[in-house]
């Protein structure tokens, strides 16, 4: 309920039951801003949370991110290439540029991550290949003025321009990656008591692969849909949901949506906060936060490496 | 003639092949027989405009392979070159930081050199902890290496427009701001950091075979990791004041020089050699215009080292297996 | 819209001339001949001046030589000087033999003057300023006085500021109301010190204090989209770089706004904009000649008069 316009309270929730037409200033604040931005956060930070425990699950992996691992810069350059051939499109028309490069990115990753057997090279191999993705951005907006006014708003990761008519095609990409997600999170939990005894129990390893790669990729995608290339959610959503003594790979998956949600929406709301009027990117508090955490996370076991 | 002799001439062939293309070559090409001749423009453009250009180049992309070379090697991990772990955007933080408050992008060298010294400092300091592992070292550098980013970005979208878009520009990386006092401070800079670096370089081997074994060889692997990544991070926070952050040469100028000359211990001077031919080919590619516009060297590092990175990546892989 | 009659009766004064910059001082030898313009606007200084450069430095968007009408309106269309793009490359600007290159507003390196100076006299930024700070008026002085024109400057800088105090005289009523210049996206508002603000204030409009306080004397803010207050302004100037208007037009607290029930909304097309974000001595007497009467029809206090291009924006339903 926190935001910018003075005199918003508690009873302006009532609009949210009213029609349209009977809103006055404030209603529609709550119904038409703030709601749709609420569910915006729920859903990117959920779908960064969930996607996050399933490549940390997958690849046992306590650093793996969607962010971190390039993916988010794949999706967002997907989208910039898309709009610096076409001009601008609506926001349905991104979700496929948006997936081809999510999963162009997952796919170059996990071609190393699959056999590299130190955590650190997979995040190395992601940060490298972010590097990449936001080199090769970086010369798209040289070539086209136009592309860098729209890219430095929504590199940073943001949810104030968030409208709900925005967020139709990524809550269905959710949808189905959440829906992907259950069976893959299943089968990850078959494959965790080990490759022959998943195999003997008759769990399919390339299958639950595939599946949760599937579902990483689309939940990534909607959430970069939504709210640009942001890092750090799933690194950090995932952390705190072991920390709550979870044990299987689905309630990881759904108490990490969970939090990567309340990640992102404190985020928002802190930067709201901190400088009421102005808009201070979603983004760079989730960043703040997620740099500060996974350093406190390394000095932790500085002298004890995975 | 063995491996190494024959991985040294062929990189200095290309080199050369390349540092004559940069002088007689370009669009257009430059008249050599008129500069020699005495023509005063011809003369002008090679001795003021592409040489030293040409120097820039190879200094920067040397002093980014050597200091890309000695990190990968220092840390263990072929992925963990400056660029990654987050020196390459504290400098380029730093630039953008100063670019933004006095308005010029002059700004950037003063604000390269203290963003890039400072990010370091910040990375060793937050790594140490009874000692500095090179795990952690590289992980706190990557995470800074990101928020930095981020604050590069914020520091984009609050600057009016046409300082945005030259900003931008210089983030790309390019060589093509170079006289003779540019070229010659990063000479001497490469010079220096090089020789530091090649100091260490028998001790940096070392280490690489586990600290205990280092310890008994009477080598103090904390203090040599302190000196070579500060040493690195200076060289890299150079590069980026005098050509912006030129993406991939510190990144890829080690594996290639170690892929060509498999021999510990002396592979830093091919990485500088390396890097420096990367450099110029980068630079010859910048110019030619694209349609018209000229694009900066940068655009073309990240567009040669796309590739060269995913087959280095499978390479890994392979390795493993 | 005429201003001053270019090039034929303006007469060079002759002799060298030095003149003071942040790295020292030039000497032009006044007036070249070959003059290469790197500055962005910089080609709309020397045609105002009626001078047509060896080459240019095309800044963004316009047509094949990179002109917008303003400007292209003054280059004889057989005119073939080289149009210069993306970065500075010092060996393609010795090639053109130039006998001054104008650097005051074109981010060149202190590396890139020193050797092009080898070449030509090169004029950089004035002390002070940073690469983007001059004004027109000061870049306009900078490049008569380095072409021998500088008489003609001050009758280009006379003639604009003498449209604009009679467009003032004309309108009394504008004086202290407020105008907000904006991005769509956002909204993004621009501040006091922005260009085209500037202009605005020189009509007698003033920036409104709320967008003020936010602002903190930047070039520019991002407005939280639930605050609608600092956007109650006398007039508001939404401006277009190729992403259109469709965000202002989705703004659902629109229907609250005094300014969308007044109609008092202006929606400055592509190249109404360019003209207002060029500022340059072409770029504002053609600005002036599209945004008054939109600014007539908007502040008329009739909020059944549509402001043209308004209702093709989307704005008035």
């Amino acid at each position: 309920m926190f935001g910018a316009r003075p005199g918003v309270g508690l009873a302006d929730l009532s609009a949210l039951l009213s029609s349209a037409e009977m809103r006055d200033a404030n209603g529609i604040v709550v119904a038409e801003m703030r709601l749709p931005r609420t569910l915006g956060g729920l859903l990117a930070g959920g779908a960064l949370g969930c996607a996050g425990a399933l490549i940390q699950t997958l690849t046992r992996n306590p650093l793996a991110d969607p962010g971190l691992l390039g993916v988010n810069a794949g999706a967002a350059l997907g989208i910039v290439a898309s709009v610096t051939v076409f001009g601008p499109l609506p926001s349905g028309a991104l979700a496929m540029p948006a997936l081809a490069g999510g999963f162009t990115a997952l796919l170059a990753v996990w071609a190393v991550g699959a056999a590299a057997r130190s955590p650190l090279t997979l995040v190395l191999a992601g940060a490298a290949l972010t590097a990449l993705l936001g080199a090769l951005l970086r010369s798209l907006i040289l070539l086209d003025p136009f592309a860098l006014d729209a890219y430095r708003d929504w590199a940073v990761g943001a949810l104030d321009g968030v409208r709900s008519g925005l967020l139709v095609v990524p809550a269905i990409l959710a949808a189905i990656g959440a829906g992907l997600a259950v069976p893959a999170a299943r089968r990850l939990d078959a494959l965790a008591l080990g490759d022959d005894l998943a195999q003997a129990l008759g769990a399919n390893l390339v299958a639950a692969r595939l599946l949760t790669l599937a579902a990483v990729g689309i939940l990534a995608a909607a959430a970069v849909l939504v709210a640009g290339p942001l890092a750090f959610v799933g690194l950090v959503a995932p952390y705190l949901a072991r920390a709550t003594g979870v044990q299987t790979s689905l309630a990881l998956a759904i108490v990490s949506a969970g939090f990567g949600a309340a990640l992102l929406l404190t985020a928002d709301i802190a930067g709201r906060i901190v400088a009421p009027g102005i808009v201070i990117e979603a983004g760079l508090g989730v960043t703040l936060i997620g740099g500060t955490f996974l350093i406190l996370l390394v000095r932790r076991q500085a002298r004890n490496p995975a | 003639m063995s491996r190494f002799v024959a991985a040294h001439a062929i990189v200095g062939a290309v080199l050369l092949g390349l540092i004559l293309q940069r002088l007689a070559g370009g669009s257009p090409p430059a008249d050599l027989a008129a500069a020699l001749a005495g023509d005063p423009l011809e003369r002008v453009i090679l001795l003021h405009f592409r040489l030293p250009r040409l120097v820039l180049a190879m200094a920067v992309g040397a002093a980014l392979g050597m200091a890309g070379s000695a990190l990968q090697v220092m840390l263990r991990n072929p992925l963990a070159s400056p660029d990654i772990i987050g020196f390459g955007a504290g400098a380029a933080a730093g630039a953008a930081g100063a670019i933004l408050i006095l308005g010029e992008i002059g700004a950037a060298v003063p604000g390269a050199l203290t963003g890039g010294a400072l990010t370091a400092a910040l990375v060793m300091a937050l790594a140490w902890r009874d000692g500095v592992s090179p795990l952690s070292l590289v992980l706190i550098g990557l995470a800074l290496g990101l928020m930095l980013t981020t604050l590069t970005d914020i520091l984009l979208s609050l600057s009016p427009a046409i300082l945005a878009s030259e900003t931008a520009r210089f983030l790309t990386g390019s060589f093509a701001s170079a006289d003779w006092r540019f070229a010659g401070w990063m000479s001497l800079a490469t010079a220096v950091g090089g020789a530091v670096l090649l100091r260490f370089a028998f001790r940096i081997d070392r280490l690489a075979m586990g600290d205990d074994l280092a310890v008994t060889l009477g080598l103090a692997p904390d203090s040599i990791r302190l000196s070579v990544a500060a040493t690195a991070a200076l060289l890299v926070a150079a590069s980026v004041a005098v050509a912006g952050p030129i993406p991939f040469i510190a990144f890829l100028a080690g594996p290639i020089a170690r892929f060509a000359a498999d021999e510990p211990g002396t592979v830093l001077p091919l990485a500088a050699l390396v890097g420096g031919t990367l450099g110029v080919a980068a630079d010859s590619l910048a110019g030619v215009p694209v349609g018209g516009t000229r694009l900066p060297a940068g655009v073309f590092t990240a567009m040669i080292g796309g590739p060269a990175m995913l087959i280095l990546l499978l390479r890994l892989e392979v390795d493993r297996k | 819209m005429t201003i001053a009659i270019s090039g034929g009766n303006a007469t060079a004064q002759a002799g060298p001339r030095a003149i003071d910059h942040r790295w020292g001082a030039t000497l032009v030898a006044a007036p070249p001949d070959r003059s290469v313009s790197l500055s962005f606007t910089g080609i709309d200084a020397f045609l105002a001046l009626g001078i047509v450069p060896t080459a240019y430095r095309a800044w963004y968007g316009g047509d094949a030589r990179g002109l917008w009408p303003w400007s292209a309106a003054r280059m004889a269309p057989d005119a073939t000087p080289v149009v210069l793009r993306g970065e500075i490359d010092a060996e393609t600007v010795a090639r053109l033999e130039p006998d001054f290159v104008e650097a005051t507003y074109s981010g060149i390196s202190r590396a890139q003057y020193a050797a092009l100076s080898r070449v030509a006299p090169v004029l950089p930024a004035r002390t002070g300023s940073g690469d983007f700070g001059a004004t027109w008026e000061e870049m306009l002085t900078g490049i008569g006085e380095a072409t021998g024109r500088a008489k003609k400057a001050e009758e280009v800088i006379a003639d604009i500021e003498g449209r604009i105090s009679s467009i003032r005289a004309a309108h009394r009523d504008w004086d202290g109301q407020t105008a907000i210049v904006a991005l769509p996206s956002g909204p993004t508002i621009f501040g006091q010190s922005d260009p085209r603000m500037l202009l605005l204030t020189k009509l007698g409009f003033r920036l409104p204090e709320t967008a003020g306080k936010l602002s903190l004397g930047a070039f520019s803010f991002k407005l939280d989209p639930e605050l609608t207050a600092p956007l109650e302004a006398d007039v508001v100037i939404w401006l277009d770089f190729g992403s259109g208007f469709d965000t202002v037009r989705d703004n659902p607290l629109r229907g609250g706004l005094r300014i969308v029930r007044d109609g008092r909304e202006i929606a400055a097309d592509q190249t109404l904009s360019a003209a207002l974000s060029y500022a340059s001595p072409l770029s504002i007497p053609y600005a002036l000649d599209r945004l008054v009467p939109l600014l007539e029809v908007a502040l008329d206090g009739d909020p059944e008069t549509v402001v043209t291009g308004a209702r093709e924006a989307g704005l008035v339903r």
